[in-house]
């Protein structure tokens, strides 16, 4: 079955008196269908934890692995390959590219590996339309409103078919009607499609939205109220 | 569907405004590269036009330095295959330097212009010019023999108009080399009066004809072919073959061609074959029995020569031809006297001797047989003939002595040599019963002998034409009538030049031999042969062994020549791409600030791409190929701005900058080679740049760029250390490099300041930098606000520092190298001048002075120095072709020597080999090394040297010349003179010139120094030497104007470089308006934040502009006190005054530009809506 497990991370900046630890010793699994929320007060790492899992950011020391696989031992282009894959982000700022269409944000990671084929494309247009936007497919960002640019980042993370959803204070941004219907959406697609997601928030609202909320405090993390 | 394309197309249409930036940028930087390419290929173009138009359809040319037949001008024509080749071969008589006068109406005084060409021409000449419209006028083609058509340039000089009246004045041809003892020294110069103008032509198509390649325009006088023949009195005869091709580009083996069909006569080569027969009484009474050989004195052929001396490659022809027929060769020689060296037996030794008597130097042979049987002179042995030992006193196996005269004189004077022989036989000499007659016939009742032959003595106008020895007309110096005695007169009434003594022929060469020759006649016997076969034979022979181009008679491919030339000294596309240099290189770093700023605010872009799996190098690529697409298209935009920007760059070279180039020939053309590699050159340029701007993002992480972190917040604590290293590092070697620049001179000291001042450059600029990057220490106020807005992004106002800097340097520290006359330069001599004509003395010499002037004491005791020329191109910087044959001038010993105690009044020395232990450190007696038998040491200009000549080699150097008369020399570098009024030549000593250029005679360069009270007026000395000289066409030059005019080339460059640097800096500045532009707009949310907190438009505005004014005064700064210590000390040291205006207003400009250009910052700031920015819109 496929599972995230993160055993012992810790997180480290140097400084020019003593190192500062953001993230100590830090584990957590996951399962595919599984999600969890990560919540804490700012600055405690929540972000920098993300970016770890996502491996667009290196543990000190610790492992995470992926479905057996540990993405730190691989190449630059083998570790990009496997992000590709293997990962959907979903931003506060959620990144669109301004000059592309929506139907064009959400095949960009599909260039990874040249253009987009056919088969991708009709995915995308699922996608669009499971997220609510089907007829605002050819609308660029600036047509279309903050809530339905977020919904587009939703589908632009799950074009490739991770197996583990990554989603960054992802309702920041929104009202509260547009937050609780992203979230929602997030939730209901990752359900369905059976992917692991982990969501950090300082919301309480979305967070009891998920399965498990877990709280980053003194760089570990500690369950909030759900039985493992 | 192609994702990746339509992300390159929406992007660029996306972020436009940034993107018409960067192609701006791209534009510029192409349109200043095609431009500089336009230029040089106008430059090739016009000097290949030129040489087109001023040769018309002239091929080739053959000029020699005697007069040949007009004939053989039809026999190049009716040679099979001509027709092929060519079109016409023209007769014509060119002279490359004579004088022009027009007096004035009272006929006082008068107006000359010195070393101008004049053409003896028929109609057919106009013909070939490639301006046929010239010929349309009857004047022209019909002129007539006392009539002359000038060139404008000519006409302008001599202030002369049509129906004005002139006097040409030219050598006369086919003398006696003047440097010879024997040569009449006066008289070489004809004059053709009173030819009036019919005509002036402005100096287009063959009216600026000329044979060699230079920009400047000839002045030229054309007078019938006829006319010339006349006044120079050689009827039928030219002394040039131009021969016109079919089209025209030159025939590929025209040259080859014609040198091997051409067929020069010895009539040609002013050759005489003569008979000579003498014989007994008894035959011109018709004796029974026919001719009685044993009657016959002599009877020969001689060859001959007008120039007295065969040539020795004529020589060695005529007597291989000889050969067959048992011909032998001669030399006569005037012997100043014959003295008797032992006192006789019977009377009171003859003291006084015999003066002005003949002695030829001859083999025994059969024919001419002086001693029995097969016998030999030896080199100490001479045979006398019976009167001399009459006269003398002397016999068989006494000794005598010959003087003469050195056979080679430069000084208006001889020298006196003499040589003892010993008395080996005596040869009979018959005395005739009755004396030569008025037509050259005597009579004998005694047989005469072998020995009473005149016709060993070659005709010497003067001399063997007079009817008495007392009337000659001696050529020599130091002749005396007072020393001829009647026996003298009676010799020469019985026997003329009738040789007195005979030497060996060996003897013969080695004293009287010289560089013009060591054979005065080869005789061949009668009886063998005619005068016809001898011809024939001879003809052939001069084909067979090239002698025409030994002796300067073959064709030239003058087209061809001048075309190669046409590709010019300089490369102009290379000069003007250096000279635009500063505006490609804003161009560029605009390009590259720009499309940073592009990639800046997209990192987060890239940062989600790279998040989102895709590869940093597939990231990259999309990018680059944006920045590709946007280059090409600026590209294409800068092509034809590059036509316009090398239009203008043209229009400054023929007004503001002609100085560089001298004449306005300059005409804008161009193919399709500039535009395309301009195009080219500048997309690889500015893809080389984009991709470098990008590059450094290939190992950021994508949660920086995410994070939106630029480079200065990653690398500010990397970089900190090293710049202050940097800075130190540079004033060391700064302080170090200006130290050693105080103890050289002249261009190397102007290098070493300058070099100091790039390191003070660096180090200020590392400190500006360096301050630029640390953190805080800026007071509350708002400067101190804008200059720590200034220090957020420390990449671009780092950029923008040391872009100023550099720029407002490099444009100030050039001033460091402008030339201004000086002493070094003239050699401490104020008066350089060149004669038309050879003067025949050297006019440092007091007995020449006296001779030639009529005094030996000059105005002022004002001093003067002689020297040979060999002409030959101008290999100064004022000639744009390419110089193969430069000009050789003769240095004399005198002048060598005046350096020896004059070392404060010398030359400045670029640089010079070293000068031997215990000599005068006087680098000119290098000229006298004789060290190395196969070089000849030379003293050349560094500019010609290094600018004109391409020679890189410098001191110790060897190159190897051919010039057009076949002669090929190798010289040898001894010396490199430092911005010498002499640039342009080749210096030798005089020795090795004669040795060199034998038939090159007398001086035609001067240097003239007026002495010592610089305040006084030298217009006496002027008018002296110009009137003194007038026949000459002597003409003085002042050396401070002509330094002057030579240093306003590389002067003219530096002002075209500051000039276009200026201006690339206007538009660096511009383009950081922009940059500024760009600032303002990223910071717009926290500009807005500041006007809801209460400050007002306009105190913002003043915040902007003094971060952008800071930045420029920081820049502008930095780079004029660098500047300044670069050019101070050696403009102090050399006493040059910048152009201090042109400088303060370019900076002022420069200044103002930047201040109007982040005004638009400004206003920009001021205007901006605050909601909107605060909402980031």
């Amino acid at each position: 079955m496929t599972q995230l497990d993160v055993a012992g991370v810790s997180k480290e900046y140097p400084t020019p008196s003593e190192p500062l630890r953001i993230l100590r010793d830090l584990s957590l699994s996951l399962s595919a269908g599984e999600n969890v929320a990560v919540v804490g007060p700012s600055g405690s790492g929540k972000s920098t934890l993300l970016h770890i899992l996502g491996t667009l950011d290196t543990a000190t020391s610790g492992s995470v692995t992926l479905d057996g696989i540990d993405p730190f031992s691989l190449s630059d282009q083998e570790l990009a390959d496997y992000r590709n894959q293997n990962i959907g982000f979903i931003f506060q700022e959620h990144y669109l590219l301004p000059q592309l269409s929506v139907l064009e944000n959400v095949l960009v990671p599909t260039l990874a590996k040249g253009n987009p084929t056919a088969e991708q494309i009709e995915l995308a247009k699922e996608l669009i339309e499971r997220v609510g936007l089907a007829d605002r497919q050819n609308h660029r960002p600036a047509e279309i409103s903050g809530g339905e640019r977020q919904r587009v980042a939703v589908a632009r993370s799950l074009i490739m078919d991770p197996l583990l959803l990554l989603a960054d204070e992802p309702t920041g941004s929104l009202d509260r009607n547009n937050a609780s219907s992203v979230a929602e959406l997030l939730i209901e697609l990752q359900t369905t499609d059976q992917k692991m997601l982990v969501v950090v928030t300082h919301s309480s609202s979305i967070s009891d939205l998920l399965q498990r909320q877990l709280l980053l405090d003194d760089g570990q993390l500690k369950s909030m109220n759900k039985v493992e | 569907m192609n994702l990746s394309r339509s992300i390159v197309i929406k992007s660029i249409r996306y972020h436009l405004r940034t993107n018409l930036a960067v192609a701006a940028g791209v534009a510029a930087a192409t349109a200043v590269i095609v431009g500089a390419l336009l230029v040089g290929e106008s430059m090739r173009g016009s000097l290949r036009d030129m040489t087109l138009e001023r040769l018309g359809k002239f091929d080739q040319v053959l000029v020699g330095d005697r007069f040949f037949r007009v004939a053989i001008a039809k026999e190049v024509r009716d040679t099979d295959g001509f027709g092929k080749r060519f079109s016409t071969a023209l007769p014509l008589i060119y002279f490359p330097a004579g004088t022009a006068e027009h007096p004035d109406p009272t006929g006082l005084s008068a107006t000359r212009s010195s070393g101008i060409q004049v053409l003896g021409i028929t109609g057919d000449f106009w013909k070939q010019s490639s301006k046929t419209d010239l010929i349309l006028d009857k004047a022209i083609l019909q002129m007539k023999d006392d009539e002359v058509i000038l060139n404008a340039p000519l006409a302008r000089d001599l202030g002369v108009e049509t129906g004005d009246h002139i006097t040409l004045r030219l050598p006369a041809g086919d003398e006696i080399p003047a440097d010879s003892t024997l040569a009449q020294k006066k008289d070489r110069v004809r004059g053709l009066a009173e030819l009036k103008v019919v005509s002036i032509l402005p100096a287009v198509g063959l009216a600026r004809f000329s044979l060699r390649a230079n920009q400047a325009l000839p002045m030229t006088a054309f007078v019938t072919l006829a006319a010339l023949q006349e006044q120079l009195e050689e009827t039928d005869k030219c002394n040039a073959l131009f021969v016109a091709g079919v089209n025209s580009e030159p025939a590929a083996d025209g040259q080859q061609w014609l040198d091997e069909q051409i067929r020069l006569t010895p009539v040609d080569l002013g050759l005489h074959i003569r008979r000579h027969r003498l014989q007994s009484p008894a035959l011109d009474e018709g004796e029974v029995g026919g001719a009685d050989a044993a009657a016959v004195a002599f009877d020969y052929f001689s060859v001959t020569t007008d120039r007295m001396v065969l040539e020795d490659a004529v020589a060695a022809s005529v007597q291989s031809v000889a050969d067959r027929w048992n011909g032998q060769s001669a030399i006569t020689y005037l012997a100043d006297s014959i003295t008797a060296t032992t006192p006789n037996v019977d009377s009171v030794r003859l003291t006084e001797g015999i003066p002005y008597s003949m002695v030829t130097g001859v083999d025994n042979t059969k024919d001419l047989p002086y001693l029995p049987g097969n016998g030999v002179l030896k080199l100490d042995e001479i045979v006398i003939n019976s009167d001399t030992a009459e006269r003398l006193k002397v016999g068989v196996g006494e000794t005598i002595t010959i003087h003469y005269l050195e056979p080679e004189s430069s000084h208006a004077e001889a020298t006196v040599s003499r040589q003892d022989f010993t008395i080996r036989a005596i040869v009979p000499l018959t005395t005739p019963s009755s004396p030569f007659d008025e037509w050259g016939e005597r009579t004998f009742e005694q047989p005469p002998t072998r020995f009473n032959d005149p016709s060993l003595t070659p005709e010497v106008e003067g001399i063997s034409d007079q009817e008495s020895i007392d009337n000659w007309e001696a050529p020599f110096p130091g002749y005396d009538k007072r020393r001829i005695t009647d026996a003298d007169e009676f010799y020469w009434d019985d026997h003329k030049t009738t040789p007195r003594a005979f030497v060996s022929l060996e003897c013969g060469k080695k004293l009287w031999g010289s560089r013009f020759g060591s054979v005065t006649s080869v005789m061949i016997p009668a009886a063998a042969t005619t005068t016809e076969e001898i011809s024939e034979r001879l003809t052939e022979e001069f084909h067979r062994q090239q002698v025409p181009a030994q002796i300067g008679l073959n064709f030239r491919a003058v087209k061809e020549e001048g075309l190669a030339a046409s590709s010019g000294t300089t490369p102009f596309d290379g000069l003007f791409l250096g000279l635009s240099f500063f505006i490609i290189f804003a161009a560029i770093v605009l390009v590259s600030i720009l499309f940073r700023l592009g990639i800046e605010q997209r990192y987060q872009d890239i940062g989600l791409l790279s998040a989102l799996g895709v590869a940093r190098p597939a990231v990259l690529s999309l990018f680059l190929r944006e920045g590709l697409v946007v280059a090409t298209l600026g590209s294409l935009c800068g092509v034809p701005l590059g036509l316009f920007y090398g239009a203008a760059m043209i229009t400054g070279l023929q007004t503001l900058w002609v100085g560089a180039i001298g004449t306005q020939f300059l005409r804008t053309q161009f193919t399709w080679m500039s535009p395309t590699l301009g195009l080219i050159t500048g997309l690889v340029v500015s893809a080389i740049v984009i991709y470098l701007s990008i590059r450094s993002l290939k190992h950021r992480t994508a949660r920086s760029l995410l994070a939106g972190q630029t480079n200065s917040t990653v690398t500010a604590a990397k970089s900190g250390k090293w710049l202050p290293r940097v800075a130190i590092g540079s004033v060391v070697t700064g302080v170090a490099v200006g130290a050693a620049g105080t103890q050289l001179a002249g261009e190397m000291q102007a290098i070493a300041f300058v070099g100091g001042g790039i390191m003070l450059l660096t180090a200020l600029t590392s400190l500006a930098w360096h301050w630029l990057k640390r953190p805080g220490g800026t007071a509350l106020t708002l400067a101190g606000l804008a200059i720590s807005n200034a220090k957020r992004n420390t990449t671009r106002s780092g950029m923008t520092v040391a872009l100023v800097a550099t720029a407002s340097f490099l444009i100030l520290a050039m001033s460091a190298f402008r030339l201004a006359p000086n002493d070094q330069g003239s050699g401490g001599f104020q008066w350089l001048a060149r004669s038309a004509a050879p003067i025949y003395g050297d006019l440092a010499s007091a007995t020449a002075r006296r001779a030639i002037l009529g005094s030996a004491k000059m105005p002022g005791d004002a001093v003067i120095y002689s020297m040979r020329l060999k002409p030959g191109d101008d290999a100064s910087c004022r000639n744009l072709y390419q110089s193969t044959q430069p000009q050789v001038y003769g240095v004399t010993q005198s002048f060598i020597e005046h350096y020896d105690d004059n070392p404060k009044a010398a030359f400045g020395w670029a640089k010079h080999a070293s000068i031997p232990s215990g000599k005068p450190d006087n680098p000119w007696r290098l000229l006298l090394d004789d060290s190395d038998d196969q070089t000849i040491p030379i003293v050349v200009d560094n500019n010609t040297a290094m600018y004109s000549l391409h020679w890189y080699g410098g001191v110790g150097a060897e190159y190897e010349l051919t010039y057009d008369d076949g002669q090929t020399i190798h010289v040898r570098v001894v010396a490199l003179l430092a911005n010498s009024v002499l640039q342009g030549a080749l210096l030798m000593s005089d020795a090795n010139f004669k040795e060199t250029f034998p038939r090159v005679s007398g001086y035609r360069l001067f240097l003239v120094d007026q002495a010592q009270n610089d305040d006084q007026d030298d217009s006496g000395l002027v008018a002296y030497l110009e009137n003194g000289l007038s026949e000459q066409g002597f003409d003085m030059k002042s050396t401070v104007q002509i330094l002057d005019d030579l240093l306003a080339v590389q002067n003219t460059y530096l002002s075209a470089f500051q000039s276009l640097g200026a201006l690339g800096l206007i538009f660096g500045v511009f383009g950081l308006g922009a940059v500024q532009l760009r600032n303002v707009f990223e910071r717009r949310k926290e500009l807005a934040l500041m006007r809801a907190e209460g400050f007002s438009p306009g105190r913002l505005g003043r915040l902007v502009f003094i971060e952008m004014f800071m930045l420029l005064s920081c820049g502008l700064l930095v780079g004029v006190v660098s500047a300044m210590a670069s050019v101070l000390p050696h403009m102090l040291a050399s006493g040059v005054q910048p152009p201090l205006v042109g400088l303060s207003f370019w900076l002022l400009v420069i200044l103002m530009s930047g201040m109007a250009s982040g005004a638009l910052a400004v206003l920009r700031t001021i205007n901006a809506p605050v909601v909107a920015a605060l909402r980031g819109e």
